[in-house]
């Protein structure tokens, strides 16, 4: 009787002890416990908010990252569509393009297809260039609207590319050239 | 008048009161046995002090004791106290008489006084019952040198005289501290006689001598006479000690090696004229390799002309070969007192360790190979019985990702977050060997020096769900890399994103842009825009595999890095078409001034380091071939402006005529002498996607660069534009010299251009320029 006693009272102790040590976590999901204020590696705002709770300003994303919405983000926001605050995300009508400068649908350029060419000929017929007008685009130029025009000027002597864009605005200006290097 | 002869007597009076009231109280007793001594028996007498005080001691407490001629002095310290002091004193044989002891007690008090006691005992010593023993036997004379010097030898005379009626046969002895000598003598009742002693005193100063005069009866001697004399001992010369010899005990190459342990036998010669007694030496070493582990030696007495020695013991730890000087400071007594000297002791340390014949002959640290002691390398882990058991890890880098390494266990723990500056992604498509793997823990290593953390991960891998809760990639797309590569950056938090890998292992995603150039370019900003605002916001680089799935640039590339890193002077130099299409106009010039006066503060034509090509390319017609190869391959900072294509950079001269500054099969074979940083403005010199020239080989730009010793190439995936691009570099270069990062300048300039663009097509141009390398590297001084 008194042996089972003193068995039953070092067995508690052991219990005891045991409980007492420390357990060191053995894989990183173990180091990671949800509740303990720390944003753990695999704890993020969708599977701990406790800890990994985004600010107000934010919003939990699939994956698990706090984000703000932002205008580029490929996401019509209703803030953004509502204020019509961003033309890249949230897109313009047909006959209009977008300026990501100012985030604004804007009227294309107004000038003809023909006047920009001629504009172009002339260009290349000045500098002595034997280019080939590729495509007229409509396009902005700070915050207006301006005709980008595409322009090869690879010949056959020329082994490498060679490409002109010309800004031409609507009063038929180039506003700016630039070529390959 | 009256009051103040009151006050003196007054305070006179406090002052004696207060001494006597103060004076140690002191029982002083002298003891003597009752009963009748014979000249042959020595006297033993008690002396007894007891301090029957509770506070004060007795200081330096002296003792005399008196007896007819004879004194004897005892040094008896401090008497505590409460203390008891009981001493025997065994004095010699006296010839028969009345002997009154006088002791005296010399103490100082409480006061610092100097007090005296004294008391007295008496012994009376008899001749034996024998008729044979002479009785009158006198000392008429003893004669003593006045000039003695120590050291040296004296003769010292004695008359002894029988006045009585017995014939005797006596001794005649000599006794001192320093000397103890006799002859033999028979003398008649009526005769004289002289015995003449030689005699060497050591000790200088006072010395007493004293003559006695014993007669033998039956072999037993009875001390009948004895006179005393004073002399004074000359000091006579002083010992000088000096360094013998040293020998090295136990060391079977006879050497102190760079890692030792040695038994150094000291000798110490005294070339003085007098003997060196209680010659102690302390061995210091001024060397912090060399380690003092047996200090302390007893030479003991070194007399004139002789030398003696003692052991030390010293161990080296990388000791520097060549001469070295250890101390040793030695005490010693000779004519003069005591004396302490330092005696520089020469040793010279011998390259390697010690002859061995098994481990056990060699330090704990050491192992015997070759019969040498060699160190065990141990940098990681602990050396136990000559074995270097290694730890589990010793940093972060010896643990799977996402683990570290504890500073106290040195076992792999799970770590609850995971940051790093740097992160390194590939997938694993990458065919990685064990080369590969040992360039990439090289690199880490080397920017872990640099306080740079790093973080490897395979896109693909379980390792992502593991660590970062989020499905592993579609390699090939890179919507899906930039998916989990979004997560992992917003939890690791890097200030660098490192690609490891070509497009075949990790996609390069179009550029945020609609513009084509003359396609929409590829660019791994894309990657690094988090927010999805179209500005990166994490520095990045990539080192790239070619489609022939050689991965050769890649170990390259990481090795050029860590080369790179070690340049403090930067050889620059400018490179390629200057008037890019049309001389004599040049229109290319304006931007190769634009990057001369960045990089050198000067336009081209006034630069001294500004080459144009022709003449100076590769192509037959170019006339400075082998100045440009020199330039080129021995250049640290190299700025190529040329027309491009994946392969190749051209130049086109006035004469319409195109001009090779570099085809594919010169880029495949050139071997750079250094590990440069180089960048170019040409089209498509940094296209690695497969769209406009199908899947780019080991013999595009990017790769025969990486592969041949080039450490960063910064280049354009598409198109480059004047004005632009070279606005774009020269603003990089600007950064670079103001102390950023390679990927810092970058990523500093490509933010504020794309904040100041006018239009999307510059945002292309923008998007295009990849760094093909290590995006950490720092250029200080350039």
């Amino acid at each position: 009787m008194q042996k089972e006693l003193i068995l039953i009272v070092i067995l508690t102790l052991l219990i005891v002890i045991s409980g007492c040590i420390k357990q060191e976590p053995k894989s990183i999901k173990e180091a990671n416990i949800c509740g303990d204020n720390i944003c753990g590696a695999t704890e993020d705002c969708n599977n701990c908010e406790k800890d990994c709770k985004c600010k107000s300003n934010e919003y939990c994303s699939d994956i698990g990252t706090c984000r703000k919405s932002v205008c580029g983000d490929e996401t019509c926001s209703s803030e953004e569509n509502i204020t019509q605050s961003c033309c890249e995300d949230c897109g313009c009508p047909s006959n209009k393009i977008c300026n990501k400068i100012i985030q604004t649908c804007q009227e294309k350029a107004v000038i003809s297809e023909e006047d920009v060419r001629k504009v172009a000929n002339d260009y290349l017929n000045k500098n002595n260039i034997n280019g080939t007008i590729i495509e007229i685009i409509d396009t902005y130029y700070k915050n207006e609207t301006i005709k980008q025009v595409n322009i090869d000027c690879k010949t056959e002597e020329i082994p490498y590319p060679c490409q002109i864009i010309l800004y031409i605005n609507d009063k038929g200006e180039i506003v700016e050239e630039i070529r390959t290097v | 008048m009256r009051m103040k002869k009151i006050l003196v007597g007054f305070m006179f009076g406090i002052i004696i009161f207060t001494s006597l009231a103060l004076a140690v109280n002191l029982d002083f007793n002298i003891g003597v046995e009752d009963k009748i001594f014979f000249p042959n028996e020595t006297i033993p007498i008690n002396i007894s002090i007891i301090n029957r005080e509770t506070t004060f001691s007795a200081r330096n407490a002296t003792l005399g004791v008196y007896i007819g001629k004879r004194e004897y002095t005892f040094e008896l310290g401090d008497i505590k106290a409460g203390d008891s002091l009981l001493k025997e004193i065994i004095l010699p044989e006296f010839p028969p008489g009345d002997y009154i002891i006088k002791s005296q007690l010399n103490y100082t008090g409480f006061f610092d006084e100097r007090t005296t006691l004294e008391t007295y005992n008496s012994f009376h010593v008899r001749f034996p019952e024998m008729e044979r023993l002479p009785r009158n036997i006198v000392i008429k004379s003893f004669s003593i040198p006045e000039n003695i010097t120590a050291g040296e030898t004296y003769t010292i005379s004695i008359r002894v005289s029988n006045e009585g009626n017995v014939a005797g046969d006596l001794i005649v002895r000599l006794s001192s501290l320093d000397v103890s000598t006799s002859k033999e003598l028979h003398l008649e009742p009526g005769n004289s006689d002289t015995v003449n002693l030689n005699v060497k005193l050591y000790n200088p100063g006072v010395s007493i001598i004293e003559a006695r005069v014993y007669a033998i009866v039956n072999s037993i001697k009875y001390l009948l006479v004895y006179d005393i004399a004073t002399v004074f001992v000359r000091e006579s010369n002083i010992a000088k000690l000096s360094l013998s010899k040293l020998e090295l005990a136990d060391e079977p190459d006879n050497k102190i090696n760079q890692n030792d342990m040695v038994i150094l036998k000291i000798n110490i010669l005294n070339n003085g004229t007098w003997l060196a007694s209680k010659v102690n030496g302390i061995l210091s070493s001024s060397i912090p390799e060399i380690e003092i582990i047996k200090s302390e030696g007893d030479f003991g007495i070194i007399p004139k002309n002789g030398f003696s020695n003692a052991i030390f013991e010293i161990k080296t730890s990388n000791a520097k070969i060549g001469s070295a000087e250890l101390n040793l400071d030695v005490t010693y007594t000779d004519g003069l007192g005591e004396h302490s000297i330092s005696i520089q002791i020469p040793i010279t340390l011998s390259e390697g360790s010690e002859i061995c014949r098994s481990n056990n002959d060699c330090q704990e640290d050491q192992i015997c190979s070759n019969n040498r002691c060699v160190v065990i390398s141990c940098e990681c882990g602990e050396i136990v019985n000559h074995q270097c058991i290694k730890y589990d890890c010793c940093n972060d880098l010896d643990c799977e990702e996402g683990y570290i390494c504890s500073n106290y266990s040195h076992v792999c723990e799970p770590s609850k977050e995971i940051k790093a500056d740097v992160l390194i992604a590939t997938s694993s498509k990458l065919k990685s060997n064990d080369d590969y793997n040992k360039a990439l823990r090289e690199y880490r290593e080397t920017i872990l020096k640099e306080g740079l953390t790093s973080f490897y991960i395979l896109v693909d891998s379980q390792k992502v769900q593991e660590l970062f809760n989020i499905q592993p990639a579609n390699s090939s797309d890179w919507k899906s890399v930039k998916n989990v590569l979004d997560k992992i950056i917003y939890k690791v938090e890097p200030d660098y994103l490192l690609i490891i890998g070509g497009v075949d292992i990790i996609p390069q995603p179009p550029a945020k842009t609609e513009s084509k150039i003359p396609t929409i370019p590829t660019s791994d900003d894309r990657y690094t825009d988090i927010d999805l605002d179209g500005i990166p916001d994490v520095s990045v680089g990539r080192i790239p595999d070619s489609k022939d799935n050689i991965i050769e640039p890649i170990i390259k590339g990481l090795d050029s890095s860590i080369k790179l890193r070690k340049i403090k002077i930067f050889n620059k130099v400018i490179l390629g078409d200057i008037c890019l299409f049309s001389p004599p106009l040049c229109p290319g010039i304006s931007d190769v001034n634009l990057l001369s006066n960045a990089i050198f503060d000067k336009n081209c034509k006034n630069n001294e380091y500004c080459y144009p090509a022709p003449p100076y390319c590769i192509d037959l017609k170019c006339e400075n071939k082998r100045e440009f190869y020199n330039y080129l391959l021995n250049s640290d900072i190299i700025n190529l402006n040329a027309h491009g294509s994946p392969f190749s950079f051209s130049a086109l001269a006035a004469d319409r005529k195109w001009y090779n500054v570099l085809n594919s099969e010169d880029l495949y074979k050139l071997q750079f002498n250094t590990n440069p940083i180089l960048f170019t403005i040409a089209c498509h010199g940094g296209t690695i996607d497969c769209e406009e020239y199908g899947c780019i080989t080991k013999r595009g730009n990017v790769f025969s660069f990486l592969n041949n010793g080039v450490a960063v190439y910064i280049a354009n995936t598409r198109y480059g534009y004047g004005g632009l691009t070279a606005k774009y570099l020269s603003n990089f270069y600007k950064n670079i010299r103001n102390g950023k990062s390679i990927g810092e300048a970058i990523l500093s300039m490509k933010k504020e251009e794309l904040q100041n663009s006018y239009t999307d097509f510059e945002n292309a141009v923008i998007y295009e320029i990849q760094v093909y390398g290590d995006p950490t590297i720092r250029l200080i001084g350039v």
